[in-house]
């Protein structure tokens, strides 16, 4: 079967933990039921209820927790699973739905060590009738917690470097997409040269000296305010889009998706970019007193009182799959 | 009198610039690094490389991977980060968590660096180790 288009999203689940293994995660195992259960019917709706197509998830504590999520959604999904290296710690997770996935193929993973979450898992996807795969990297970088003096900017750095030299390794023609929660802005140093090169122009990617590790990074245009200032001076203003992807104040745009040239022109599949966005309903945001989106965390009472999901936004993308318009 | 090469010069400011405390907690976690190779090898065939290897400059100090490698089977991984201040101890340990531990003297780094080898994820993944020299 062959579709035309590849629906990809990310998704950032918030200390979805086993029950009572950090005080910041589930506290039962109806909590951790009732998160999963609100977390894949969310999933679920993605692009008009048909789901993702790809699906990359970041702090999601166990194997048994990935594989319920899975096993919840619609269809049936290629999976690769790179777990926590200790209890308290989360894994990364990524979803192909067959038969728009052929293949899903694990290349690489970064583990600073061997207790440490992992901060990247690069993956090949192979697409039914496309003879050309393509790469997508899912990250979740070190958090910005300072609570102990971790050197968390250095460790994101490290990240970076990490897949900027494997991917500055790769023929310029491959086609990589480069999604998560990099808990750094697209201003910031692991965007630079040194690392991966998260770039604000088309031309940056596109460029024939570049290499996949040369990236248009879509989150600029998340940057700004979605609305002009005189529009957004008025009574009940609300705005259309999130300026933010985590709950933060002021706003902060963590989870990011970026392309190299051969995902923007020619490659087995191509930027759809006014379809990339992220994703929000009454269930997982809400609005300020000035009409600012913010993602609802996750709040449990009891299995009849709880309310959102995670403190960041699912992001959401839509590409075109080559031969198949 | 002839004026010193650019190398005499810069051995000697590398000797001078260097304070003896970093050199004792480098040395300090050189010896940790022998031990666990030490331990790992005991009675085994095969070659086990424990090294330190320099990673970035960070505020934490000078970054070192403690690396353990079986040449014979080109595998390599990193078993712990360390952070070493340009005054040398507390050294600060990356056990993988969310917080570094600190170490303020050579007892305090053998107990943490024992603590985190007995926990049963790393016990068990050190006897596969083992298991491959």
């Amino acid at each position: 079967m062959r579709v035309a288009e590849l629906r990809l999203a990310f998704w950032n689940v918030q200390n979805l933990f086993e029950p009572k293994v950090v005080p910041r995660g589930p506290q039962s195992e109806a909590e951790r039921d009732d998160k999963i259960g609100q977390l894949a019917d969310q999933i679920s709706g993605f692009f008009d209820s048909n789901g993702p197509d790809v699906l990359g998830l970041a702090e999601v504590g166990s194997q048994p927790i990935f594989e319920s999520i899975r096993a919840a959604l619609n269809g049936t999904y290629l999976a690769l699973w790179e777990g926590p290296g200790q209890e308290n710690q989360t894994g990364i997770g990524l979803l192909a739905r067959s038969p728009t996935c052929t293949d899903l193929e694990h290349l690489a993973v970064d583990r600073p060590t061997i207790t440490s979450r992992p901060r990247c898992l690069l993956a090949r996807i192979t697409l039914a009738g496309v003879d050309e795969p393509f790469l997508l990297a899912v990250n979740h970088w070190k958090s910005r917690l300072k609570s102990g003096g971790v050197d968390d900017a250095a460790d994101r750095m490290e990240s970076s470097r990490w897949l900027g030299d494997l991917l500055a390794a790769e023929d310029r023609t491959t086609a990589v997409v480069v999604i998560g929660d990099f808990n750094a802005e697209p201003f910031e140093a692991p965007f630079n040269e040194l690392g991966i090169r998260g770039k604000r122009h088309f031309s940056s990617a596109l460029w024939t000296g570049g290499t996949p590790a040369y990236l248009y990074n879509t989150a600029w245009r998340a940057m700004t305010e979605p609305a002009l200032w005189e529009e957004t001076n008025v009574p009940d203003y609300e705005e259309s889009r999130p300026k933010t992807s985590h709950d933060d104040s002021p706003g902060v745009i963590y989870d990011q998706l970026l392309v190299s040239g051969r995902v923007l022109k020619h490659g087995p599949i191509t930027l759809h970019e006014r379809l990339i966005g992220y994703h929000h309903n009454d269930d997982i945001a809400y609005r300020t007193g000035n009409g600012v989106l913010r993602p609802q965390r996750w709040t449990y009472a009891n299995h009849a009182t709880f309310a959102g999901a995670s403190d960041h936004f699912p992001l959401l993308a839509t590409f075109r799959i080559r031969d198949s318009e | 009198m002839m004026s010193k090469s650019f190398a005499d010069r810069l051995s000697d400011d590398l000797k001078n610039a260097q304070k003896p405390e970093f050199g004792q907690a480098y040395k300090a976690l050189r010896e940790i690094a022998e031990g666990i190779r030490e331990a790992l090898s005991k009675g085994a065939a095969g070659q086990l490389d424990v090294v330190l290897e320099p990673g970035y400059v960070t505020n934490l100090g000078q970054q070192y991977r403690l690396r353990l490698g079986i040449p014979a089977r080109k595998w390599e991984e990193t078993l712990l980060r360390a952070y070493i201040p340009s005054e040398g101890f507390p050294i600060k340990l990356d056990l993988g968590d969310e917080e570094p531990v600190t170490c303020g003297d050579r007892k305090q780094l053998d107990d943490a660096v024992l603590r985190f080898m007995k926990k049963p994820e790393v016990a068990n993944r050190m006897s596969t180790v083992r298991e491959m020299l």
